[in-house]
């Protein structure tokens, strides 16, 4: 009977040693063990799809619309509770990028969790090189605030991101409406295209970098009472014209395709 | 398709200051069926004919297909979408400045 006791007692001990080791989990351990369990069930979703696929592909039932829903959903609110359970420290950064990265795309209660992951990163933590991570939301505060709010968000993050790429976004966030909208003749659109490509000049974002000059090169050189470049060549009946032999009369062209 | 509203508007607009140009995707042999299958009755490019290296489309900064173009008389773009309505009103209002008659308004 001693030796029972003694057992149980010992057996009692373990257990209430994993259950503490479980209870202090670290936020680095709890953030891999979120991510293992996101695989998983993402990779248990691809195969359940294809399957379906497969399926429907030999004359099977059409694939269920359910069938395409996201198996993230599930963990937004685990993410979302870490976030809360670290916040104002840096253990709560990985899993509100997470947040921002994964449930932007969802709906309702996911999207408001993403959202506010966003505000919470770029307020908080805007000193965080994580931020790099977040990409065109930074470069479009104006989705996450008002026009007022997303000015103050983004000026503070040019001034104190450690990261050329977050502050070029943010100057991205700031300066993309008078790129895009301004009369090109304006000092106002000229200070933005200088301040944007200076910044694109010290870092290496190639696919904001390639989408700002090509908005200001389309803006600059094709807007409403500018001249195109002039169409020399043979026509589909492979006669030489040019469109400038046209000057001085109206031309509608149109750019179509037999689709 | 807009092929039968740009039928009437060449037709429309004949002897008047106007040119409706296609500028088309498609290869050579697709194009040029195209045109004798639709009764295509304006001229047309090819966008990117053999042995010329960039796209008309490129060069024009063109990146939505399809898209409409209007140049007034001094080459300059008065137009630019792919609203087949605006663009018809934009040109039939550059026609009538052009040559004086009144803008054609058409029946609902």
């Amino acid at each position: 009977m001693k030796a029972k006791s003694i057992t149980t007692f010992l057996l009692t001990l373990v257990f209430t040693q994993l259950a503490t080791a479980q209870v202090e989990e670290s936020p680095g351990q709890k953030y891999q063990n979120l991510i293992a369990q996101v695989e998983v069930a993402n990779q248990a979703w691809k195969a359940r799809l294809a399957e379906l696929r497969e399926k429907e592909r030999n004359g099977g039932p059409a694939v269920p619309v359910d069938a395409f829903q996201s198996p993230l959903i599930p963990f937004v609110a685990q993410f979302n509770t870490a976030a809360k359970n670290y916040a104002g420290t840096p253990d709560a950064i990985p899993f509100l990028t997470w947040l921002a990265q994964n449930a932007l795309p969802m709906v309702g209660d996911q999207r408001k969790a993403a959202k506010d992951a966003v505000r919470t990163l770029v307020t908080t933590h805007r000193k965080s090189l994580r931020l790099e991570q977040l990409e065109w939301m930074i470069g479009r505060l104006d989705y996450f605030y008002d026009e007022k709010e997303a000015l103050e968000v983004g000026l503070l993050l040019e001034q104190e991101s450690p990261s050329a790429k977050v502050r070029a976004y943010a100057t991205f966030s700031r300066v993309g409406a008078t790129i895009n909208k301004a009369p090109v003749d304006s000092d106002e659109f000229r200070t933005a295209k200088s301040e944007i490509l200076k910044v694109l000049e010290g870092v290496e974002i190639k696919d904001l970098a390639s989408s700002v000059k090509t908005r200001i090169k389309m803006r600059e050189n094709f807007s409403l009472g500018m001249s195109p470049p002039d169409i020399v060549g043979i026509d589909l009946d492979e006669v030489e014209f040019a469109l400038s032999d046209y000057k001085g009369k109206v031309l509608f062209i149109d750019f179509w395709g037999d689709w | 398709m807009l092929y039968p509203h740009e039928r009437s508007l060449v037709e429309e607009m004949k002897n008047r200051p106007f040119a409706l140009i296609g500028v088309n995707s498609d290869d050579l042999d697709r194009a040029q069926a195209a045109v004798r299958k639709n009764e295509i009755n304006w001229r047309s490019f090819q966008n990117k004919p053999q042995g010329r290296e960039t796209s008309i489309s490129d060069d024009w900064l063109l990146y939505t297909w399809p898209t409409i173009v209007v140049l007034d008389a001094d080459f300059k773009v008065r137009y630019r979408g792919s609203d087949c309505d605006d663009a018809t009103a934009v040109a039939r209002q550059l026609v009538s400045e052009l040559d004086g008659k009144p803008v054609v308004v058409e029946s609902q």
